[in-house]
């Protein structure tokens, strides 16, 4: 058949001892920037692009490929281990995956995210095989309107994450969307909330956030009540998964890669959803929902499968069309422009075998890095078996120096400090950070999406429901609001009753 | 009447209520700045004030709701460990360009691991401070190309300019 | 006596040697090239290959050093504070030198006083490119169009200031038309958007738009240099097909802070332009849609009060803001 010989030749150019070579490269590297705080690919792919100009055109690539998708592996190393999430999509493993790690599920959570990550890149790389060209047609498809009702949808979704109360997730979404807005806005030029300071010019950082909120938050917390030797359990219940692990991971992992796979083909926006979608999803319908936020192992394989598919969807339209879906994508096709190869449809018929070479390629980066991590995972587990009253002035100095690498600005590091003090105050109120973070994310997109719909309806907007996409996905949202909401009265009608 | 205290049943709820009706009037408040717009054609002030008055309303309910419906203690606030780590990563910020990573790095762990109990010197964790410091210039400056000065201004004059690099 | 001869010696030693101190080649240690935009822009991509160039030259490593932000301002004020020894350079461009003036009212440095300018190292031409489904051709169909429905065309810029954006301006002001600017997060977001039909077209880089040409996603109108673009050879200008007079372009360039020596500034030029004209760095520029050119200090300098002029004119007539 066409897609196995294809495969075949993709797998023989991918296979020889250089592109074998260059694809660990890659991985180890980009393993390396996921796990370092506040350095993302997309930085380090940038410092790496020189490099690659003596390579031949596939190894540069799978070099890069191996970074971005390496990137994701160990991110959620850092989310899992210390509660530190590097990147967007690594938030929400954090929520479980740290849980588990306090009580000494560590190596299984670490196990767990690198088999269902694999999974994911395992499918993925089946599905751009087969089904590239016409899934990057949908995207196309996608204008504002469609991608603010997607927004709207994964809104939602941050809302059925929360633990808590729902007032609460409520308060903190729209915290940080207000959040989100600082900066320059896309559709008038305006400065808004950034008092003149020109570090704010352009927004405030995700990393600056996330290492405030989930690091420093935490670790003050933690120190609490002064004897840290019980932050995290010593006895770690073994490095690998159970079987009952195996059995409950397998429907999250299916669930998160399908959606995974559908939400990385839309550039701009959709992998973000992914990981939180899936988390959403799993909440909402998992058998084990009671045990989500203690430590659930659907809470780390869905969202680990939704967001290693995710990333490798969104290769899908920066292959076959030359499109970017994020700026990690942007800079490959200028790795392809240096060396004078025109990123489109023509790659494929030009050049089978650098379409084909990257395609293969991306599995056997899969399979390195799970070769990578899994043996990782014990040197992991000891690394944060230290005693925490050592543990933790070493956290704090990677969230530092992550901090500060973004735009070498120690105003960025003061910024961190404050949310890290908002951070605890959250915490002790029992208002959780992930739904600020994922309103963070989504605000200013949402905004920017509603803007320009109306703005090429010329204020009409009743476009967002006449078209087809776009209504759909409003619906959904409307339908899931409802699924949240309708619960909560239910229960705090019961707690009324219980009290008076 | 008057000596009949009210009630405050969650206090978390009390807290954050005020938390979010204080951050949502300040955004309503800077927010009122930006130009307005109508709903078909958004000023960049439009979102923000729906956002920030969505944020006041939930701080409203919350406020009222914690004198109704009980909510659990706050429970202790650790002020002490709270103000020595975020101070820690205040002066690594201002270190940093000023004495270089080497100074930073050393006042950021350190003073942070003030914050905990077991805060002793020894040895062994001295040693792991120096191979931290050691693998952070290494890793970050040399090998990643990060430009955080390894000795800031103040002590560059007294630093031979080859070491700077 | 003894004594006097070698006073004698020792003063005539340091007088032999003091020509050959001045004569220390610059540059002995490593020196830094701010890039006040992100990694992997054109801008940066065009600073690293320069930079290695440099580096070749100098045997001393030149570091791109990134400060993003602000549409450039946080790098030219982290620029512009930097001691005035040739060992800190900046690369900036059409946007930082000749737009931001007259779009920031408060900046942190001097824009008239803060820099002195080395070289111009290329300029980037834009093309306007069309959705296919848009029936337009030529420069000439597009204005006849664009006066038939106006306000009806819809084109995407990087942000409102941003060259793309001015282009447009000039192009509504040359033609007599009005169109619709909708601004994007950055130049791909809205080329996407023009490929999907979502707008109507743009006023592009090459690089963003070449692959997309080629597999006729995008329909390249005209480019909107004075000169044709080496890299698109049969394309015409907009000068040619529609607007006589027509010039609106971006560049890339080489300035350092204002109190640079003078035979420094002069020597950075000089090996400049020898990675310009004497390197595949030319080929590689052209590769990226860039034309390599080298302009010397004084000539930079015109042209960036020239376009401070030009663009001035336009901001205040168009009321562009970026408050």
């Amino acid at each position: 058949m066409d897609i196995l010989s294809n495969l075949w030749l993709g797998l023989s150019v991918a296979a020889t001892p250089l592109n074998l070579w260059w694809c660990l490269v890659g991985c180890f590297l980009g393993t390396a920037i996921g796990v370092l705080p506040g350095l993302g690919p997309a930085a380090t792919i940038a410092m790496l692009l020189p490099a690659t100009f003596g390579l031949p055109p596939v190894s540069s690539l799978i070099m890069l490929a191996g970074i971005f998708y390496g990137a994701q592996y160990g991110g959620s190393t850092t989310a899992i281990l210390v509660n530190l999430p590097g990147e967007t999509s690594s938030v929400v493993t954090a929520l479980e995956g740290h849980r588990m790690a306090r009580r000494g599920k560590a190596g299984r959570a670490l196990a767990v995210a690198a088999i269902a990550s694999f999974f994911a890149g395992t499918v993925c790389t089946f599905l751009i095989a087969l089904f590239a060209p016409p899934l990057a047609e949908v995207a196309i498809k996608f204008g504002p309107a469609e991608y603010f009702s997607l927004m709207v949808l994964g809104l939602v979704a941050s809302i059925v994450l929360a633990h808590g109360s729902i007032l609460h997730a409520f308060g903190m979404v729209f915290l940080g969307l207000l959040l989100g807005l600082v900066g320059t806005d896309v559709n008038s030029g305006t400065q808004r909330f950034s008092f003149g300071i020109s570090e704010l010019a352009d927004g405030i950082n995700f990393v600056i956030v996330a290492m405030g909120m989930f690091g420093i938050g935490e670790i003050i917390a933690n120190l609490e009540s002064g004897d840290t030797r019980d932050v995290m359990v010593k006895k770690v219940t073994g490095l690998w998964p159970t079987r009952e692990d195996f059995r409950r991971m397998i429907a999250p992992t299916l669930r998160g890669t399908a959606l995974g796979s559908i939400l990385g083909i839309l550039p701009g926006g959709g992998a973000a959803l992914a990981s939180f979608g899936a988390y959403a999803l799993e909440k909402k319908i998992s058998k084990y929902r009671h045990e989500f936020g203690t430590g659930a192992v659907e809470g780390v394989a869905a969202p680990e499968s939704a967001n290693n598919a995710g990333a490798q969807m969104s290769f899908i339209p920066m292959l076959t069309l030359g499109i970017p879906a994020n700026p990690v994508m942007a800079l490959m096709i200028g790795a392809m422009v240096i060396q004078g190869i025109q990123p489109g449809p023509s790659v494929l018929t030009d050049q089978p075998a650098l379409f084909w070479g990257v395609i293969a390629s991306m599995w056997i980066g899969n399979l390195m890095l799970v070769v990578l991590n899994l043996p990782l995972i014990g040197i992991w587990v000891k690394m944060i078996s230290v005693p925490y009253h050592l543990l933790y002035p070493m956290i704090l100095v990677f969230c530092a120096i992550g901090v500060y690498s973004l735009s070498n600005a120690a105003f960025d590091v003061y910024l961190m400090v404050l949310f890290g003090g908002l951070g605890y105050v959250f915490k002790k109120l029992d208002c959780e950070p992930a739904p600020m973070l994922l309103g963070f994310i989504l605000g200013p997109m949402m905004e920017e999406f509603l803007r320009r719909a109306l703005l090429l309806s010329k204020g009409d907007p009743g476009v967002l429901v006449t078209q087809p996409i776009s209504a759909v996905l409003l619906v959904l949202a409307f339908c899931l609001l409802l699924l949240v909401l309708v619960p909560s009265f239910g229960r705090t009608r019961e707690q009324a009753f219980e009290e008076g | 009447m008057a000596d009949m205290p009210i009630k405050i049943s969650s206090p978390k709820d009390f807290w954050a209520g005020l938390i979010y009706l204080a951050i949502g009037a300040a955004a309503i408040w800077i927010g009122s700045h930006y130009r307005f717009g109508v709903a078909g054609r958004m000023g960049p002030g439009y979102f923000p004030f729906v956002l920030a008055g969505g944020l006041v309303a939930v701080g409203v309910v919350s406020f009222v709701r914690s004198f109704v419906i009980p909510g659990s203690r706050i429970g202790t606030i650790a002020w002490k460990p709270m103000l020595i780590v975020l101070s820690a990563n205040l002066l690594f910020g201002f270190l940093l360009p000023r004495a270089g990573l080497v100074v930073a790095l050393v006042a950021l762990t350190l003073v942070s691991a003030a914050a905990s109990r077991e805060f002793r010197f020894e040895w062994r964790a001295s040693l792991g401070l120096g191979v931290l410091v050691l693998f952070c210039a290494l890793v970050f400056v040399k090998g990643l190309g990060v430009p955080m000065p390894i000795v800031g201004s103040w002590l560059e004059p007294y630093v031979p300019a080859s070491w700077l690099f | 006596m003894a004594m006097m001869r070698t006073a004698i010696a020792l003063i005539l030693l340091c007088m032999l040697g003091t020509p050959l101190a001045a004569q220390v080649k610059f540059p002995t240690r490593p020196v830094v090239m701010v890039v006040p935009f992100p990694p992997g822009g054109g801008t940066d991509t065009g600073s690293r290959f320069l930079a290695q160039k440099l580096s070749e030259r100098w045997k001393q490593t030149v570091i791109v050093e990134n400060r993003p932000g602000a549409a450039g301002n946080i790098g030219l004020e982290y620029a512009s504070k930097a001691k005035p020894d040739g060992y800190t350079i900046m690369m900036g461009n059409i946007g930082t030198q000749s737009i931001n003036p007259s779009l920031y009212k408060n900046l942190a440095y001097n824009p008239d006083t803060a820099f002195q300018p080395i070289a111009l190292v290329a300029e980037l031409p834009l093309v306007a490119v069309v959705t296919p489904s848009l029936n337009v051709k030529t420069v000439g169909e597009l204005i006849a169009l664009a006066k038939a429905q106006p306000g009806d065309l819809t084109y995407g810029t990087s942000g409102s200031g941003s060259a793309m954006h001015l282009a447009a301006a000039l192009f509504e002001d040359g033609a007599g038309v009005t169109l619709t600017h909708v601004p994007y997060k950055g130049g791909g977001p809205a080329i996407q958007d023009v490929i999907g039909g979502h707008i109507k077209m743009s006023f592009a880089t090459i690089l963003e738009t070449s692959g997309h040409l080629k597999s006729n996603r995008l329909r390249a109108v005209a480019v909107t240099s004075a000169k044709r673009s080496p890299a698109m050879p049969d394309l015409p200008t907009v000068a040619e097909t529609g607007l006589p007079g027509f010039d609106s372009i971006s560049w890339i360039g080489l300035l350092a802070p204002a109190g640079t020596p003078k035979d420094i500034v002069d020597q950075i030029a000089a090996d400049t332009k020898w990675a310009i004209e004497e390197t595949d760095l030319g080929e590689k520029l052209i590769k990226q849609g860039a034309t390599p050119l080298f302009l010397g200090p004084a000539a930079f300098a015109d042209l960036i009060a020239k376009d401070r002029t030009r663009y001035g004119k336009v901001i205040v007539e168009k009321n562009i803001v970026a408050e």
